[in-house]
């Protein structure tokens, strides 16, 4: 303990200059709306990604003519060139309609193995020297349950996973983040056996379309793009020789987002029993307390009772994390002949 | 709403326009300061403006009861009442989970099943915060080394944005005061406020939060996954980023206030240069060191006892600095593994014979000595558990490739660390350099920091750990 110290003091500054309030003021304003130029490109991306609504409509009209601006004067040039000597791959703003959307399931290039020969229905042997490959993907529910899972497999010593997550993405907001093209691409590159893949906690939103429009949460339009989607991914990931877990949402906290949890489970679940490669992993009653409702507090491996949720009542503690992890690894570990214990 | 986003930009813009405009009419000033305040902290969740709006009252009302009463024994039960509400206000939201499951699961190691009601409570962000400075003020009422503020000033006092959430700790008697000191809206010293600001935001978003995605994170949530190198730079790499990410908010916090004309006190003092443990908590988190001291250590006795007294209120007051941190029970061996070390330190240096030479080597070492006894610590503050502190332990003894050791990555653990030995006159001298540029380049120098903040940084906002304090 700090027992003898003095309270911390400031240090002196008598050597230094000061000025007028007001000049900090201009100082202040004017070097914010430099950055603003200089950072327009990366602004209007994060203004488009917001959830429909007044803000993200302020947001992107504020921004989209301060981007063009800032490229009219090269001012987003420095800004491109840190992004690309750092390797990243920052896209374009979109514009008012955005071309990025999923390929349709037929054009999807079938390059593991064709799409007009089905793929084999059997697993493949899983050994020490030929690993099962993993790809967890999906929205923030990743965040803490991916870590976790691949955690568990590896113990095994026969699954090698790699876990990618992309918070505030899903499947209704290509503009943000193209989910099945970038699948297409894992499949492409890594052409892993089994995708793990999370969506669900930010796609209770409107959904983006191709021309710009917007298909509103709750209608049949909505369900039926939706289902769209999911179906589309799955199709895509099989035909193409994976094996697809697809993760439930868990009971939530809120009982209205319950009900759009509730939906989109449904669809997952609907359409995973359409696609012999893919499985639906329940997680709704994994995290229910005793009278079926949202509990916060459920017990671990041990018998003792713990934080399994984040205060947001949506995603994972890391105990949470560890029981779904577990629940899904126990899945996959049957599916594919894999011993339980290390 | 966090400090580097545009929101927070606009926000202050307006207000530190409205501070300097308002500054000749005080109770304006307070009101609006006020207003702000409650807007800023609403911002996560406007219910939680109604807890401060009670805490105030609550305080307040204690420090004039305790003010005008004249009975010792009066004030003394006033004094409970208040420290005891503080306490229950921060036991229910964020103790009462890790109480209730305490208890249920020790009786349940017995047979014994413990009916009690499990609630999910939304921890208010900064509570622990802000009840500490609110305990501060009554407890220095109490024992007559303040007077009552009026209500205005004690709930601009507990509310005011910059230190409001995460720090540092400011006391009434620092606060207070400046409220009524003339400022000069003439003389502003906005190099050392934007010199805090920035160097904060590099800390925070450039080497906080990279490290955090590029090692830290994938590492204590997967020991298992990673070799001895990657592992011992992971412990490295979280000791930087707990610092960058803590010490830069409240380095934004100190230069936010100084731009409008307030000075707050320092909450980090290079703490990996610290020669012992004792030393390091003299420059960690100071606000807190001092509070725990002057509100806790010396009530217990401090060191004016015993030398048993002294190991045991070392070990009490970090013991409950621990819990502060978090309701866990790593948090708890946390602060008794720094209880213990404080102890140790103390028995060493009163039962030597002869004080320990001070050479450039020895002082290496101890150098050395300690930053590892920190991180040893810091890997029990991260880990959710001590299974998982075990699993990282038993990783230092598996060498291997170390792919995720990056000369990025490097780059900030080394620099991290190494910056805090620059001297502080340097750093000095160098805001007072930037002081004297014109207000043009001065600009040009604060847009292209923001470039690069924005462009080095990885993307997203992520949350300031200490929020969760």
């Amino acid at each position: 303990m700090a027992v003898e110290e003095a309270p911390p003091t400031e240090r002196p500054t008598e050597e230094r200059a000061t000025i007028p309030a007001g000049i900090v003021i201009l100082i202040v304003v004017t070097s914010l709306l430099i950055g603003l130029l200089l950072n327009a490109p990366d602004i209007l991306r994060t203004a488009q990604r917001q959830e429909p609504g007044w803000q993200r409509t302020v947001g992107v009209a504020l921004m989209e003519p301060i981007a063009s601006v800032s490229h009219f004067l090269f001012l987003d040039r420095p800004r491109m060139l840190i992004d690309s000597m750092l390797g990243r791959e920052r896209p374009e703003p979109q514009e008012a309609a955005p071309p990025t959307t999923a390929p349709p399931p037929t054009s999807a290039p079938a390059t593991t193995v064709p799409a007009t020969t089905p793929p084999s229905d059997t697993r493949r042997e899983v050994t020490a020297e030929d690993p099962l490959v993993m790809y967890i993907g999906g929205d923030s529910m990743v965040g803490q349950f991916g870590p976790m899972l691949d955690n568990r497999a590896s113990r095994t010593g026969l699954v090698e996973s790699e876990v990618v997550y992309e918070f505030e993405s899903g499947l209704s907001r290509p503009d943000f983040i193209d989910w099945p093209q970038r699948l297409g691409q894992v499949s492409e590159e890594l052409d892993p056996d089994v995708f793990v893949l999370y969506f669900g906690g930010n796609d209770a939103q409107a959904i983006y379309m191709p021309d710009g429009s917007w298909i509103d949460f709750g209608t049949p339009e909505w369900e039926e793009e939706y289902r769209r989607r999911v179906d589309e991914v799955m199709t895509m990931l099989e035909e193409r020789g994976h094996w697809v877990y697809w993760m439930g949402m868990p009971i939530v906290s809120s009982e209205s987002f319950q009900e759009r949890v509730r939906l989109m489970n449904g669809i997952y679940e609907e359409l995973a029993e359409a696609h012999p490669r893919v499985t639906f992993v329940e997680a709704w009653s994994l995290f229910t307390g005793p009278d079926g409702g949202y509990s916060e507090y459920l017990p671990d491996a041990d018998g003792n009772l713990v934080d399994m949720r984040l205060d947001d009542g949506v995603h994972y503690t890391t105990a949470g994390a560890i029981r779904l992890a577990e629940h899904t690894f126990r899945i996959i570990a049957e599916d594919w002949g894999i011993p339980l214990e290390e | 709403m966090l400090f580097p986003t545009i929101q927070f930009a606009i926000f202050f813009v307006v207000v530190l326009t409205a501070n300097w405009l308002l500054l000749p009419h005080r109770r304006q000033w307070k009101l609006f300061m006020l207003g702000a305040s409650w807007f800023f902290y609403g911002s996560w969740n406007w219910r939680f403006v109604f807890l401060i709006i009670a805490s105030t009252l609550l305080n307040q009302a204690a420090a004039v009861l305790m003010d005008r009463s004249r009975d010792e024994r009066s004030r003394r039960l006033v004094l409970a009442g208040a420290v005891a509400a503080n306490l229950g206000i921060i036991a229910w939201f964020k103790y009462y989970g890790f109480f209730v499951t305490s208890i249920i699961n020790f009786f349940r190691t017995f047979g014994i099943d413990v009916p009690l009601p499990l609630l999910e409570i939304t921890l208010p962000v900064g509570i622990s915060f802000f009840t500490f400075q609110a305990m501060s003020y009554v407890i220095d009422v109490y024992r007559g080394r303040e007077t009552p503020a009026p209500l205005l000033d004690f709930a601009v006092y507990l509310a005011f944005f910059p230190q409001l959430v995460a720090g540092p700790i400011v006391r009434s008697t620092e606060f207070i005061p400046q409220m009524y000191t003339r400022k000069d809206p003439r003389r502003v010293d906005a190099a050392g406020g934007f010199a805090l600001i920035v160097g904060g935001l590099f800390k925070k978003v450039v080497v906080a939060n990279t490290l955090a995605g590029a090692i830290v994170d994938p590492m204590f949530a997967s020991p298992s996954q990673f070799t001895a190198l990657e592992v011992l730079v992971g412990v490295y790499g979280y000791a930087v980023q707990i610092y960058a990410d803590f010490s830069g908010y409240t380095d934004i916090a100190i230069g936010v206030a100084r731009l409008m004309g307030f000075r707050f006190p320092h909450n980090f003092d290079n703490p990996y240069t610290a020669l012992s443990i004792q030393d390091f908590w003299r420059r960690w988190h100071m606000t807190l060191s001092r509070w725990l001291r002057d509100y806790l250590y010396i009530p217990l006795g401090g060191n004016r006892g015993s030398r048993a007294t002294t190991y045991r209120n070392l070990m009490l007051t970090m013991l409950l600095g621990g819990l502060w941190h978090g309701a866990a029970w790593t948090f708890v061996i946390w602060g008794g593994y720094h209880g213990a070390l404080l102890a140790w330190e103390r028995w060493r240096t009163e039962t030597r014979a002869r004080p320990e030479p001070d050479t450039p080597g020895r002082r290496t070492l101890r150098r050395l000595a300690t930053f590892h006894l920190v991180c040893l610590g810091w890997i029990l503050f991260r880990a959710d558990s001590m299974g998982r502190v075990g699993e990282i332990l038993s990783r230092l003894l598996d060498w291997g490739p170390a792919p995720s050791v990056t000369p990025a990555v490097l780059a900030l653990v080394i620099g991290g660390i190494g910056v805090q030995f620059i001297p502080s006159d340097l750093r000095v001298s160098l805001v007072d350099s930037f002081s004297r540029l014109r207000p043009a380049a001065m600009t040009a120098a604060l847009a292209l920091a923001l470039l690069l903040l924005d462009g080095l940084g990885p993307e997203g906002v992520a949350p300031f750990i200490y929020f969760q304090f």
